[in-house]
């Protein structure tokens, strides 16, 4: 590629992106005005007093630490659970032997498919008469069951390429199955570990609908309701909602950044070997 | 997710096995909800000191200004007069508020008082048994104080089950300084209100704020212009309860025409479809839309000092003006009771709950507060205080200088079903542009298939 | 060896956890939803009473909304295939030329609208294109555009494309994070084999680099038409499915229905077509573009 080229290429990029991002600068801009200052006729608007006090409501009315916290947890573990549920499946349905195998992996992959929505009343119904609603498993639980399906899939497509040299050594070494998976097959499977941890993360961090039917005490409530919390509170002051969706959004964008590297490295290995 | 065709096929099987279970599963189902339900029935009875945390749900999320203020202040004078009972309180804005409720429902959740609205949502609710019976000769009297008829939208074949907080009626909000700064009449009669509207948006300002997204607004609307034709408070009312039609009826025509001439002189503000109650709201509020059209329970906007004071001092009230060659007269006031309280029957502490609950509805308490905060006009009668704002004091004029009023709302005297199926008729009206006779249709459809 | 793989107590302790978790979020439910689709009933626990098929001739031969709802599922997984997707392609495609630090920070950037929070983009969407404030119409206005200016989401003409627009933006970065790792996938050997064959450009793109993608573009179709079939959170918190219906779509429907309409037999019975339709459209999506993609 030439020089001319590539600064073309540059230059496009660079404008792409800045429309991309444009939405995000513009609600950070606008979070620092005043309600009243949102209908002058500026694209974006320097804020030239600008409006501390909407983060400090964000802050204080939006219960940003409690509610942050909450999703911190239940993300978590919701992460832990199914990276272990989904490499024990993912085993037992490539390297096991036995006879329903196809049909429960079948079944399990439909949960790809099924809509969270159509069994949401039903499902609210169940987890409530096993005492389940109203406590973090009442959406760690659900969260899991979700992503299951999804790493399960990953994971089968990235084990059946692993050579299985390893494991046939291991048993000769006297290995029982619960070494090999956990101590041999786990690392191997890294990099699509990676693409299942990214996309639960993101899944459940950002998850509104169960949370908001599950959950009624405010002290197990995830860090949408932030937002949704102030949509009511604060209906008269935008700025301020403006506000509390820039600090929900910031964790994500954080995390994002750190992990940034390890996310393309797995997607790509876990592409390429799928 | 590309699978081989063994999995395809898998999957066929799995559903024909589903079938098959579902077929077999019939009873299972039910029992397990009822069982669900009936499990969390058998909680304590509370003795007067014990500790007991009683559980509030509330559809006001804002408790520093308006009548979140109003419910806090009630909540805080029940603890200091009762230390030995916590109050829980959950609040949601209206829209998420209404389908938790019935998610509460149906999973027997042991709430023990909960805000309800009057007609076809607290029917579902009383259908489900999810809420107590109340003996109405409880409530008369001194200590209650509530007005003639107030019960309308609470009681099911005759039987109350819930109590209203607020006489609820249908005003225009309107911004004084926007009229009078651009030199615009402030209409009487309906042709002056498109005028002033045409006026305002050939400034530049939204003549008239609407919470379009949530389309009950447009029913009311419709409503007010069918009692400002005819004088006839209960034609709708009757349209709804297929004692009338909509289809065929002069009067409905003429009402739905004049509902499109409001549409098609853009009469509302232009984000009016997307708008929900929040940002109706804050448009009218920033002084963007001359006029919100909009309940009583918005008396409070004059005291809520967030709102900016140029605004404060200008917000004032219009009676819904009278249509030309009408029936009809100004004083006619679309008015009902739709918000209020309800004891729940799966209550954990029944008569700790109904203590509290009684203790709110009497009249030196949630009507007193609210009236005295400038939230919202009761149910109940209440004194004057003299330091009343001007917005109270003109609404109250519009309240006791009705000559009819309407006891329900059109749109909530159906089924839930009738509301959703005329909300969406309303909805197609305004977005896709259909005829009056097409909307009179399908209301009529909405009427009969309820 | 065998015995290793065949002990019975392994697999199940593997197995039956996740299989447990399932049943309890899935399957119940869809038995439960599937009983309650043949009755009447405004709630669980109100009185019901069974009315055989009623609820689903009403949807299949009645309902328009439910059609519409299907369509409008329809129209957007065409736009992400149509649209987004060659988009992400070429995007793909362009960023893998560039190299070095810029193809890393564009990648990251074109990636940050996937981290938001959907109730956040909702929220930030409705405000952008809000004709009162929101930042597009004024942005039409400075550039001379003003005769466009539009309530965008609040015109039944315009919402849809709307609504796909949106959700372009929203989840263009997943495409292009996926077609990106599949381009790098390709062996470069590929490209220079092709370009002494006199391939250049455009057609080395289309002769290598497109067929070499297609395993990665048939997964992305169908889950392009799941994601449009299963859209919800975003549509609920901006439109509602409005106005009139023109951004209705299945989940929401349904939602509606259960929540607003206590209409809860048929919104059950909402839920088991729409089930069915989500298989089948996997099945007919995976038929369509298998020509010669392997298994996943």
């Amino acid at each position: 590629m030439t020089k001319s080229t590539k600064t073309i290429l540059w230059v496009f990029f660079l404008i792409v992106a800045l429309v991309q991002l444009f939405p995000l600068i513009w609600l950070v801009d606008f979070s620092f005005l005043s309600s009243n200052e949102f209908y002058s006729s500026s694209v974006l608007k320097w804020p030239s007093d600008p409006q501390w006090q909407n983060y400090i409501n964000a802050w204080v009315d939006g219960k940003f630490l409690r509610y942050f916290i909450n999703s911190a947890f239940v993300t978590s573990v919701t992460i832990l659970l199914t990276v272990i549920l989904s490499l024990t499946l993912g085993y037992a349905f490539t390297r096991m032997q036995w006879k329903l195998r196809s049909v429960f992996f079948t079944i399990i992959l439909l949960g790809i498919m099924i809509p969270i929505h159509a069994t949401l009343l039903p499902n609210f119904a169940i987890f409530k008469a096993l005492g389940l609603t109203n406590s973090y498993l009442g959406l760690i639980l659900p969260y899991t069951a979700v992503s299951v399906p999804l790493g399960t899939f990953i994971l089968t497509g990235f084990m059946r390429s692993i050579p299985r040299a390893m494991e046939e050594s291991a048993v000769v070494d006297g290995a029982n199955i619960y070494r090999i998976v956990f101590q041999i097959i786990a690392p191997l499977t890294a990099p699509a570990l990676v693409t299942v941890i990214v996309t639960t993360f993101l899944n459940c961090w950002n998850e509104f609908i169960m949370a908001s039917t599950f959950l009624s005490k405010d002290a197990l409530k995830t860090l949408p309701f932030s937002v949704m919390n102030f949509a009511g509170q604060y209906s008269s002051d935008y700025g301020s909602q403006f506000a509390v969706m820039v600090l929900t959004s910031i964790p994500a964008i954080v995390i994002y950044a750190i992990f940034n590297e390890q996310i393309t490295k797995g997607v790509t290995a876990g592409a390429v070997k799928g | 997710m590309v699978m081989n065709s063994k999995s395809t096929r898998n999957i066929l099987l799995v559903t024909a096995l589903a079938a098959v279970s579902v077929l077999s599963a019939c009873g299972g189902g039910n029992d397990k909800n009822n069982n669900a339900g009936s499990s969390t029935n058998g909680g304590t009875t509370g003795s007067a000191d014990k500790e007991v945390t009683l559980r509030l749900f509330s559809n006001l999320p804002d408790r520093k200004s308006g009548q979140g203020l109003a419910e806090q202040m009630v909540i805080d004078n029940y603890i200091k007069a009762n230390p030995n009972v916590k109050i829980d309180i959950e609040t949601l804005a209206e829209e998420p508020f209404k389908n938790k409720l019935k998610a509460y429902m149906a999973s027997n959740e042991a709430l023990d008082v909960t805000m309800v609205h009057g007609g076809a949502e607290l029917n579902t609710l009383v259908q489900a048994g999810y809420v107590k019976e109340l003996n109405p000769a409880e409530y008369e009297g001194d200590t209650y104080k509530f007005l003639p008829g107030v019960y309308k939208s609470f009681t099911f074949n005759d039987k109350l089950y819930g109590l209203p907080r607020n006489s609820d009626y249908e005003v225009i909000y309107y911004n004084k300084k926007l009229f009078d700064d651009n030199g615009i009449k402030i209409p009487t009669t309906y042709a002056e209100l498109l005028e002033a509207g045409k006026q305002f948006r050939a400034k530049g300002i939204e003549p008239m704020s609407m919470n379009g997204k949530d389309l009950w607004s447009f029913a009311a609307f419709f409503q007010d212009l069918v009692v400002r034709l005819t004088g006839d408070q209960n034609l709708m009312l009757d349209a709804v309860a297929k004692k009338k039609n909509f289809t065929g009826d002069e009067n409905f025509t003429k009402a739905a025409e004049l509902l499109a001439q409001a549409r098609d002189t853009k009469l509302f503000q232009e984000s009016f479809m997307t708008a929900d109650y929040g940002a109706s709201q804050n448009l009218f509020t920033q002084g963007r839309a001359a006029m919100w059209y909009m309940g009583s329970w918005e008396a409070g906007m004059a005291t809520n000092d967030k709102l900016p004071e140029d605004f404060r001092n200008n917000v004032n009230v219009l009676k819904f003006p009278v249509v030309e060659g009408g029936k009809g007269k100004d004083t006619d006031l679309l008015a009902w009771n739709g918000g209020g309280y309800s004891l729940v029957s799966s209550s954990k502490h029944p008569e700790e709950a109904k203590k509290f609950f009684d203790y709110m509805m009497s009249a030196d308490q949630w009507a007193k507060i609210v009236w005295d905060t400038g939230a919202a006009v009761p149910a109940q009668k209440y004194e004057l205080t003299g330091k009343e704002s001007e917005l109270q004091k003109q609404l109250t004029e519009v309240l006791t200088g009705a000559t009819s009023t309407a006891g329900s709302i059109a749109l909530d005297s159906g089924t839930p079903k009738f509301k959703d199926d005329a909300q969406n008729a309303f909805g197609k009206f305004f977005a896709g542009g259909s005829t009056p006779e097409q909307l009179l249709a399908d209301l009529q459809k909405a009427a009969e298939t309820q | 060896m065998q015995k290793v793989f065949n002990n019975k107590m392994a697999i199940f302790l593997f197995v039956f956890p996740g299989i447990l978790l399932f049943a309890l979020t899935f399957l119940v439910p869809i038995v439960l939803s599937a009983y309650y689709s043949f009755r009447d009933t405004l709630s669980p626990g109100t009185p019901s009473a069974f009315i055989g098929f009623a609820n689903y001739t009403e949807l299949l031969f009645h309902d328009s909304r439910f059609w519409l709802a299907l369509r409008n599922a329809v129209l957007l997984g065409l736009g992400f295939i149509l649209i987004q997707h060659p988009i992400a392609i070429f995007f793909a495609i362009m960023l893998d030329r560039l190299g070095g630090k810029a193809e890393k920070w564009f990648r990251t950037i074109f990636f940050i609208p996937c981290v938001i929070s959907v109730v956040v983009i909702s929220k930030m969407w409705l405000s952008l294109l809000d004709p009162t404030f929101g930042a597009f119409n004024k942005m039409l206005d400075s550039l001379g555009l003003g005769f466009l200016k539009h309530a965008w989401l609040g015109d039944g003409s315009t919402a849809l494309v709307s609504m796909l627009f949106i959700l372009i933006w929203a989840g263009f970065g997943w495409g292009l994070l996926f077609y990106y790792a599949g381009l790098k996938g390709i062996p470069d050997d590929m490209y220079e084999a092709a370009s002494l064959d006199g391939a250049s450009g455009f057609r080395l793109h289309w002769r290598i680099t497109v067929p070499l993608l297609s395993p990665v573009i048939t997964v992305q179709i169908t889950l392009a038409m799941i994601t449009a079939l299963k859209q919800m959170e975003t549509v609920f918190l901006t439109t509602n499915g409005g106005p009139g219906d023109s951004t209705q779509f299945l989940a929401v429907y349904l939602y509606n229905k259960a929540f607003s309409a206590s209409q809860y037999g048929y919104a059950n019975a909402i839920s088991i077509l729409f089930i069915i339709v989500c298989l089948l459209a996997t099945y007919l999506s995976n038929k369509l573009t298998r020509s010669d993609a392997t298994e996943f």
